[in-house]
């Protein structure tokens, strides 16, 4: 096969320019949020609530730790699962349980800074997360959920994908109908009283008998820098997203909230102040970060919520919706 | 995405029928087909005294085996990969089995068309460069479409687009690329008598990955663009490339939204016994991945050539150069000469003398503290050169023949190697070490061959210094066996002045190679052309087998 003449050049070579064109200029690198830029000047609160109940999230959960070499490469599965075309339909948490996300005394490791991989993440709920689901201490990380759905039976992690096949359950979901609602409006008191106070709404879509239904309620705060062991190196400044920080119902503990099995709303309330941790910067994140990482940034905060069952057998946690919102 | 090998193989066989029945001038006969395999395994014990962990599967295995069948102007291959898992200081995700690359390919004298996985560069690689090196366990093949075309004597085109493999799946992204070089000796008429030869090429490459971040308005498009110049006459010759790449925030960057740019040129003098060769290179911003959020070498559309060479020698390796995307200056000279036989110096057999010199620095920067409104992160003075030192290194190689039984090479080098920069560690400092290396061939008749290296690197950060010795016996032509020790007796903890001592053997008969061995292997670093990876300390049983046909 043979062009016979220039024409025939000159038109692939026109294609070929006009496929390779594209090219996006970025001249307003950060997205503007509005209302969300600074604090409050007048001190009243601003509220805000989710607008998206009736599409189906799935609750992705990176089981990680800071001195889990080979959790990074799944925080980049689970980070391009967000970016991905569905990606508003994934509520993503990084539970950082096990004794590779334990915190270590100042000046633990020779020839890196006093201060390495001295911060503690885990939360309570993370750590019955770990003993029900992962073990992660046993049976290593990174470890991925999708929904807890049970995957293979294994004796010791029926919930847990590996890393790189977490596409494969969220893309067997997305296009299913939600059994549940959630819709979450929040509120955010200026400094110095800092209490964040919530309200959850789940709907129950055609409850079935004889199953418990549970919601539980956290706070997420993404963009996170801190250390991070990586396969060739210590990462001294690792995004960490999604980092999941606390269960504000059930005492803080990972179980949440009876919900009745009808197909009624049923709204509950919620207020939660941690002074000491709680800080406000609204600035882009940057290194080295405004907000040190021991200490929770509440413009980059997320309230979650998930409702799952408890049906005993294989469907058992299985998480029938979730939803965030940003604080 | 995991093919069965007869699916494969009974499409390939459905085309070639299909096709030769349809025109016999594309096929030829029966056709050819090649191959090579090649199986890596080892065996792991667990050493707490040289950090060699315990393993739970106690067993690595790399292995592929590539097939190519050639008929006419029809070709096809596949390779099939098995990890097994994979060896330690290799990517996890490769884990499991199967189709690793796949292609079916028409040629004629004027087009080629490519379906399938495939492997292409545009001039030094700065802007596009798809490659496999099966000892990096780096494979960024792209799956998709390229052609080229040759419409006229003198220019060459090429056009592609696809998405980039991902250890068992595919990148996010999906890149596009085109390519044109003109020949002017070739194109115009008479110039091919010239003794000035001039080569012109463009390349144009862009990618595509959603962009949905609450923070960041991410370009979903990003597209670079090189310019080359090739000059030659007579024993001159002059390459040289300017690269430009438009804003790419990403996790490598820190999402920075200023433009990359890349400039090398090269230089260089040959004529019989001596060559000469000049390097210069500016990259500032140029890592170029086919997914935002990849890290390491995960996704690379482009290669960023490293200016110092490739070492052979364990301990010349110790300290390897890793090319920095983010922003390097640097310059590399090498002169060669050969000392003329039957002269003084050179003795009977002549004298190769090879002396190179290799800096690499900082970029000069400016900091614009923009990160809360433009990012553009820094201006660059295009012609500064900043602070720290990456690498410094003064290499001087001699090479002579003794008689027809000895020859010998001596090497010495002087490095400066900035070790929390190029490795990303902290605490390291700058290493300052001097190497030397002393490696003799003595042939004790027409099939027993001698072979001994003995090597020490000096210096007083880090580890301390090693000492390093091989001896190494090849006998019946096709048989070896070998001992080496490496030894870190200069190491300021008593407890970790150790041993790493190695016996291998192997049988190469023409293409087959079999080598065994057993030993401890220290932690190190493994460098081909500027690109790393990581190799952790082991101790157990090697098996490595290779072949081709």
């Amino acid at each position: 096969m043979k062009l016979k003449n220039i024409k025939g050049l000159v038109g692939i070579l026109s294609f070929i320019c006009l496929a390779l064109s594209a090219c996006d200029k970025i001249n307003n690198p950060i997205i503007s949020k509005g209302n969300n830029v600074g604090i409050p000047s007048s001190g009243l609160t601003r509220v805000t609530s989710t607008n998206d109940d009736d599409l189906l999230k799935v609750l992705v959960e990176d089981f990680t730790g800071h001195l889990c070499t080979n959790c990074p490469a799944a925080g980049a599965q689970c980070e391009a699962l967000v970016n991905s075309t569905n990606g508003n339909q994934v509520v993503l948490l990084q539970n950082n349980v096990s004794s590779l996300a334990k915190a270590v005394p100042k000046g633990y490791y020779p020839g890196l800074p006093d201060t390495a991989y001295c911060n503690d993440f885990i939360a309570l709920a993370d750590s019955e997360w770990d003993n029900v689901f992962i073990d992660g201490t046993a049976n290593g990380m990174p470890a991925t959920m999708v929904d807890r759905l049970y995957f293979n039976g294994t004796p010791y992690s029926p919930n847990v994908y590996s890393k790189e096949n977490v596409s494969v359950p969220f893309d067997s979901l997305i296009g299913t109908s939600p059994t549940a609602k959630i819709h979450i409006a929040d509120s955010m008191y200026a400094p110095p009283v800092s209490t964040l106070s919530m309200s959850i709404t789940a709907t129950l879509i055609a409850p079935v008998a004889g199953v418990k239904y549970y919601l539980v309620v956290g706070l997420v705060e993404d963009s996170i820098y801190d250390w991070q062991d990586s396969v060739s190196h210590n990462i001294q400044y690792y995004l960490k997203r999604m980092t999941f920080r606390t269960a504000i119902n059930d005492g803080g503990h990972g179980w949440g909230d009876t919900l009745s099995a009808g197909a009624s709303p049923q709204t509950k309330h919620y207020t939660y102040a941690n002074t000491a941790a709680f800080r406000y910067n609204s600035a882009v994140v940057s290194v080295p970060p405004k907000v040190p990482a021991r200490l929770w940034n509440m413009a980059h905060m997320y309230v979650i919520a998930f409702v799952y069952q408890v049906t005993g057998g294989q469907h058992n946690y299985v998480v029938l919706q979730a939803q965030k919102l940003h604080i | 995405m995991k093919i069965s090998v007869s699916n494969i193989l009974g499409v390939l066989a459905i085309c070639v029928a299909a096709i030769s029945n349809v025109n016999s001038q594309i096929l030829n006969g029966p056709g050819q087909l090649h191959g090579s395999v090649e199986i890596d395994a080892q065996y792991y014990k667990p050493d707490s005294a040289i950090g060699a962990p315990k393993v739970p599967e106690k067993m690595g295995l790399n292995s592929f085996a590539q097939l190519d069948y050639t008929n006419g102007r029809i070709s096809a291959g596949i390779r099939y990969e098995a990890y097994e898992d994979a060896l330690q200081g290799y990517d996890s995700r490769y884990n499991g089995n199967g189709i690793a690359n796949k292609y079916i390919k028409y040629a004629d004298s004027t087009m080629s068309i490519t379906v399938g996985n495939f492997y292409e560069q545009f001039g030094s690689g700065m802007v596009l460069r798809s490659y496999w090196n099966y000892s990096l366990g780096i494979d960024n093949s792209i799956d998709g479409v390229r052609l080229l075309y040759n419409p006229y004597k003198g220019i060459y085109i090429k056009g592609l687009i696809g998405h980039q493999r991902y250890y068992w799946a595919e990148g996010a992204g999906i890149v596009r690329g085109a390519d044109a070089e003109i020949h002017l000796n070739e194109l115009i008429p008479n110039w091919d008598q010239h003794k000035t030869g001039i080569i012109l090429g463009g390349s144009f490459v862009s990618k595509y990955q959603v962009a949905d971040d609450p923070t960041y308005n991410l370009p979903a498009n990003v597209a670079a663009g090189a310019g080359r110049l090739t000059i030659t006459n007579g024993g001159f010759s002059l390459y040289s490339e300017y690269s430009y790449k438009a804003n790419d925030p990403s996790a490598i960057n820190n999402y920075l939204y200023n433009p990359g740019q890349g400039i090398i040129t090269k230089l260089s003098y040959a004529q019989k016994g001596l060559s000469i060769e000049l390097t210069g290179e500016r990259i500032d911003n140029m890592d170029f991945k086919s997914d935002r959020a990849a890290i390491k070498n995960d996704l690379d559309i482009n290669y960023l050539p490293a200016l110092p060479r490739d070492e052979t020698y364990a301990l010349m390796a110790f300290y390897p150069y890793a090319t920095q995307p983010t922003g390097e200056m640097g310059f590399d000279g090498e002169m060669r000469y050969t000392l003329p036989k039957g002269s003084l110096l050179g003795g009977h057999y002549g004298t190769d003398i090879d002396v190179e010199y290799s800096a690499i620095n900082a970029l000069d920067t400016t900091n614009l503290n923009d990160l809360t409104t433009t990012r553009q992160g820094y201006t660059a003075s295009f012609l500064g050169i900043g602070k720290p030192t990456y690498f410094d290194n003064l290499t001087i190689e001699v090479k002579h023949k003794f008689s027809p039984k000895f020859r010998m090479i001596v090497q010495y080098c002087n490095e400066v190697y900035n070790k929390d920069i190029i490795q990303q560690e902290t605490g390291f400092a700058t290493v300052h070490a001097d190497i030397g290396v002393f490696d003799g061939y003595y042939r004790l008749s027409e099939k027993h061959t001698l072979h001994f290296e003995l090597q020490e690197l000096y210096t007083k950060q880090d580890q301390g210094s090693w000492a390093y010795a091989l001896a190494e016996y090849n006998f019946g032509s096709d048989w070896f066996v070998g001992a080496l020790d490496e030894y870190n007796y200069g190491n300021s903890i008593a407890a970790q002045q150790i041993h790493y001592f190695t016996l291998t053997g192997g049988y190469t008969h023409n293409a087959l190679r079999i080598s065994v061995g057993y030993g401890k292997t220290r932690a190190g670093i493994l460098c081909v052309g500027g690109v790393c990876r990581q190799i952790p300390a082991a101790d157990g049983f090697t098996l490595s087998i290779t072949n081709s046909f």
